[in-house]
């Protein structure tokens, strides 16, 4: 017996040795590379605990984390791999007591000479707004026309705890796609599409789960891209007949071109449709719609086809304008159709708009044509001020030679989070910003915080349309399989 | 002695039938998975696929030695036919002298040796056999034990063992793989014999074609033209044997080219199967943006197997995205027997170039900085693209004999001597085929054109279109010689599935 009290008695002080914050002899360290970098971002005070890698070389590293002006709260020891995994329970009770403050990242590297040398402060803010607390989004290879396992997932954002929406492999591997909320929030609605044998869009309203058809009678294609309407009553679709093709040469892989889109509103009360003449015709293609949070003004992108049949061919001159058209809700009619920028005569092109819960600012991805953006590294987010019609890029998000597409504000217009492959330039993975309603600024965007450091090394799916939501979707789950296996899709009838 | 004499003699049949018989097919399922060391991976397939999916790639993965499978699988095997008959003695006290205890490893057997099916089903009774056996050991043995009294029983044993498993081999029917026939039809009693041997064959030759044993798939590829199944999959592959063995002009017309054209490319449909196999074509032709579409399809379709996972980090670290090949590396370091090729892939990321690898578009500037106009992928015909590649890489061979052999194959005369004039120097000795289709051209345009082209046809084959012509005239099909057969005037008016119209 006394022969193992001795050393299992060393290890634990060993262990306690370990554990002890060191005190570094030297200050001469610059500031270690972190992937994801999360230096200097703004924290919302109830996002779960950033795990990170620290790039630079070094035989171990101690990072200490507290409120500035405080002594460090956290200490964590890491080898010479740099992964850094902070406590969660330690990191909220930190975010809570330092919320509209800051907090610091204070890295100590070992010296060959067995010397720890502490880098500057690396300073965070931490916004008392919380954000929304779960993200939903789709996962998938980031493959081209094929699929196999696809899933929607809801991750709720005070822990790392991700929970299945709907998985394909519960029916037959079938597609499911464009997953879309009222108003940020699942319980007043929530939708998705079903391609394939079951096909359909599935509409979750108070509870319950419709099952409509995906093309509408009337209308020149199926049901694609949505916005769900702030109140919970209409669906924009735009109906888009879609083709792919393959880059031969360069570094984007694939196109995505629209060969014809037109635009329809779903009144999900009444079961109608209704569309005009201005977004359904043959000279131009109408696409991505986004409501206004009055519900009545409908935001979307257009272009004008030269050679609508060759469509392919002349994808790199096809340009989408952004451009509105206000819509009555009582009668289901459309006027005033405007163009809000014209990115053709810039030699530029729009997508996905969507409008800022307060109503006066507008992001939408700018590149330098098309309209799939997410296969675009040269696209950029922007910001439109809809008081004042100036845009900008909003160059404190963008990444420079990688994609920042997909974006999606949180309810309270203080967070958004948009998709970009800057990690690796391949897979989309969620990144979070601050952004300030009074003055249009966003803060540095960090990669949504995963259990694992090595997260975004190694993981070989790509987060497909984040979108923040408020409560579960999936609470919404079984009724949403259920209603994918046993409902015949009801048939809707355009008006125009 | 006797007491083992049975697990021993099946043991050894199911070895010697893994080594011999389904080799081929132990390679097959080894490609097809890849078992990782990693709980991430256990238990994201498990709840994928359900939990015997990662059980079935871990015994998968020993088919890289496919001794090695062998041994394994057919110790497990051995072990169901161990645990099923002492279960049956212990349960129901039944001394299993007729070797019934065989049937049920013998037919495990039988659904590892299809390669359209998974190991899944191996697992469940591998697990099965394992419950009863632990259960069977917690329940009082029965004291009573039934037993056929005829001593020389025990002895006969592995004979008993053989006639089970001849039997289910004589009787057994695998659907043939969609894969590698193009079809979906089944196949009667009479044609298993036939379309197993071809499935064989071609599951040999795309691991040949893996290897670039070009040798090996000419052979199996003639072995496939005995037994008279036409394969647009086997012609695929003998192309490409013919090229890199420099014979591909010369012998092209060997065996009836019946997909036209496409029998050198498979057209892109969103299918797993063809992306499989559809995509090497581009790597050897050195368009690695199409190669890594294809490529990418095919993991998509198939999972994250070793030999995607190698070639996406091999294509994406040619093209200078090392970020992007170190995603497709990480898998392999996480695996037991591809941890070595990792460290290799390693260290061609670190010099940012891949031995025996080439961008022939790299080059090719389509960026916003300099913006060309954006060129796609023909996905319905190769001929397109090996043009935009011999623009881009006028040295690239390859791409100079597929575009105007797919000509050819299209019927496409006029185009065909369009692109001859501007990819052959008049001085260059024309292959034989590429003569034979200037009688053509001369036909439609004139001698004096080829003259001006300085294009020449010599005596000899010139002499041989009028033979082949006057045969042609008796209508008398059967007294083509062979060299006739093998020509391209033979094809066009016979063979070609676009009829015998030449276009000019």
């Amino acid at each position: 017996m006394k022969r193992f009290v001795i050393p299992l008695l060393s290890l634990i002080l060993l262990l306690g040795a370990c554990s002890r914050p060191v005190t570094p002899s030297l200050h001469t360290l610059p500031a270690p590379a972190l992937e994801p970098d999360y230096a200097g971002v703004t924290f919302p005070v109830n996002i779960a605990a950033p795990t990170f890698m620290i790039t630079d070389s070094a035989s171990a590293w101690q990072t200490q984390i507290g409120r500035c002006g405080a002594d460090p709260e956290i200490t964590v020891s890491s080898g010479a791999d740099g992964a850094v995994t902070i406590p969660l329970k330690a990191w909220k009770k930190l975010l809570a007591s330092a919320a509209g403050d800051s907090i610091y990242l204070r890295f100590a590297a070992r010296t060959a000479s067995g010397e720890w040398n502490q880098a500057p402060d690396i300073i965070c803010p931490v916004s008392a707004d919380s954000i929304d607390r779960y993200l939903t989004y789709r996962l998938l290879y980031p493959g081209y026309e094929l699929w196999s396992a696809i899933g929607i997932y809801e991750r709720d954002l005070e822990s790392y705890v991700q929970k299945p929406i709907l998985e394909n492999k519960d029916f037959d591997s079938q597609c499911i796609n464009c997953h879309n909320y009222a108003a940020n929030d699942p319980t007043k609605g929530m939708m998705v599409h079903v391609r394939g044998k079951d096909g359909g869009t599935l509409i979750a309203r108070n509870g319950k789960v419709e099952k409509i058809s995906s093309s509408f009678q009337g209308a020149n294609h199926g049901a694609t891209y949505p916005s769900w309407s702030r109140d919970g009553r209409f669906i924009a679709f735009s109906a888009n007949q879609i083709g792919q093709t393959f880059h031969s040469a360069g570094s984007k892989p694939i196109e995505v071109i629209d060969q014809a889109a037109d635009l329809m509103v779903y009144d999900v009360e009444n079961h109608k449709a209704y569309s005009a003449d201005t977004l359904t015709g043959t000279h131009a293609i109408e696409t991505f719609p986004n409501w206004s949070p009055d519900g009545r003004t409908l935001y979307f992108c257009r272009a004008f086809v030269s050679y609508p049949e060759m469509a392919e061919q002349h994808a790199d001159s096809v340009h989408y304008d952004l451009c509105a058209i206000d819509f009555n809700p009582a009668n289901g009619q459309f006027s005033n159709f405007r163009t809000l920028y014209d990115a053709a005569a810039d030699s530029a092109s729009v997508s996905f708009p969507r409008v800022s819960p307060d109503g006066n600012w507008l992001m939408f991805t700018r590149m330098v044509y098309g309209n799939f953006s997410i296969w675009h590294p040269e696209s950029q987010l922007c910001i439109l001020n809809l008081r004042t019609g100036q845009w900008r890029e909003l160059s404190e998000v963008n990444s420079p030679d990688a994609v920042d597409s997909y974006h999606c504000w949180g309810s309270s217009g203080r967070w958004f989070v948009f998709s970009s492959k800057r990690l690796d330039g391949l897979w989309a993975r969620p990144f979070i910003a601050s952004f300030d309603p009074q003055t249009g600024r966003a803060t540095k965007p960090f990669a949504l915080p995963q259990k694992k450091p090595e997260f975004y090394r190694t993981f070989t799916k790509t987060f497909n349309i984040p979108e923040l939501i408020q409560n579960p979707a999936s609470a919404n789950a079984s009724e949403l399989l259920n209603a994918i296996h046993s409902q015949q899709p009801q048939a809707i009838t355009l008006t125009k | 002695m006797k007491k083992h004499l049975a697990s021993a003699s099946l043991l050894l049949i199911f070895f010697i039938a893994y080594m011999t018989l389904y080799r081929h097919v132990v390679i097959f399922h080894e490609q097809h998975h890849l078992f990782r060391f990693s709980l991430d991976y256990i238990r994201e397939t498990a709840h994928q696929q359900g939990f015997t999916a990662p059980c079935a790639a871990f015994l998968a993965q020993f088919g890289y030695y496919p001794w090695l499978a062998a041994l394994i699988w057919s110790a497990l095997l051995t072990g169901v036919y161990c645990m099923t008959r002492a279960f049956l003695r212990r349960v129901a006290g039944f001394n299993d002298s007729l070797q019934l205890s065989a049937i049920i490893p013998c037919w495990t057997f039988f659904s590892t040796v299809n390669i359209d099916g998974s190991l899944n089903q191996f697992v469940i009774v591998v697990l099965s056999a394992l419950a009863l056996y632990c259960i069977s050991l917690v329940l009082p043995a029965r004291k009573r034990v039934i037993s056929i009294p005829w001593k020389p029983l025990p002895y006969l044993a592995p004979a008993i063992i053989a006639a089970i498993f001849g039997a289910f081999y004589l009787y057994s029917f695998h659907p043939v793989t969609v894969t590698l026939n193009g079809t979906e039809r089944t196949f009667n009693r009479q044609e298993v014999k036939v379309q197993k041997a071809n499935e064989e064959l071609m599951v040999k030759a795309a691991q040949a074609v893996r290897r670039k044993d070009w040798d090996e798939v000419l052979k199996l590829s003639d072995r496939q033209a005995e037994t008279g199944v036409k394969n647009h999959l086997m012609l695929y592959f003998r192309a490409m044997a013919l090229y890199h063995r420099g014979e591909l002009l010369d012998r092209i017309f060997e065996q009836p080219q019946s997909h036209g054209p496409n029998s050198l490319f498979f057209p892109w449909k969103a299918d797993k199967n063809r992306a499989e196999y559809g995509g090497y074509i581009y790597e050897q032709l050195g368009a690695l943006n199409s190669a890594i579409h294809w490529e990418f399809e095919a993991l998509v379709g198939w999972g994250e197997t070793a030999y995607h996972l190698i070639n996406l980090s091999r294509y994406y670290i040619e093209t200078g995205k090392p970020k992007q090949a170190e995603k497709f590396i990480h898998p392999l370091k996480q695996t037991l027997f591809y941890r070595g090729e990792a460290r290799r892939l390693e260290e061609q990321k670190k010099n940012g170039h891949v031995p025996g690898l080439r961008d022939a578009l790299a080059n090719v500037k389509q960026n916003p900085a300099d913006f060309d106009p954006v060129r796609f992928d023909n996905v319905l015909n190769i001929g397109a693209d090996c043009k935009y590649i011999l623009l881009n890489d006028p040295d690239n061979e390859m791409a100079r004999q597929y575009m105007l052999l797919i000509f050819l194959l299209a019927n496409n005369i006029g185009v065909f001597y369009d692109n001859l004039c501007q990819f052959y120097q008049p001085d260059e000795p024309l292959p034989r085929i590429f003569e034979e289709a200037l009688c053509l051209v001369r036909l439609n345009y004139g001698s004096d054109r080829l003259a001006a082209d300085g294009f020449k046809i010599s005596p000899e084959v010139d002499a041989a279109y009028r033979a082949f012509l006057t045969e042609k005239q008796k209508g008398r099909f059967t007294n083509f010689t062979p060299e006739q057969r093998n020509s391209l005037w033979y094809y066009l008016s016979f063979v070609s599935p676009s009829g015998n119209q030449l276009n000019f």
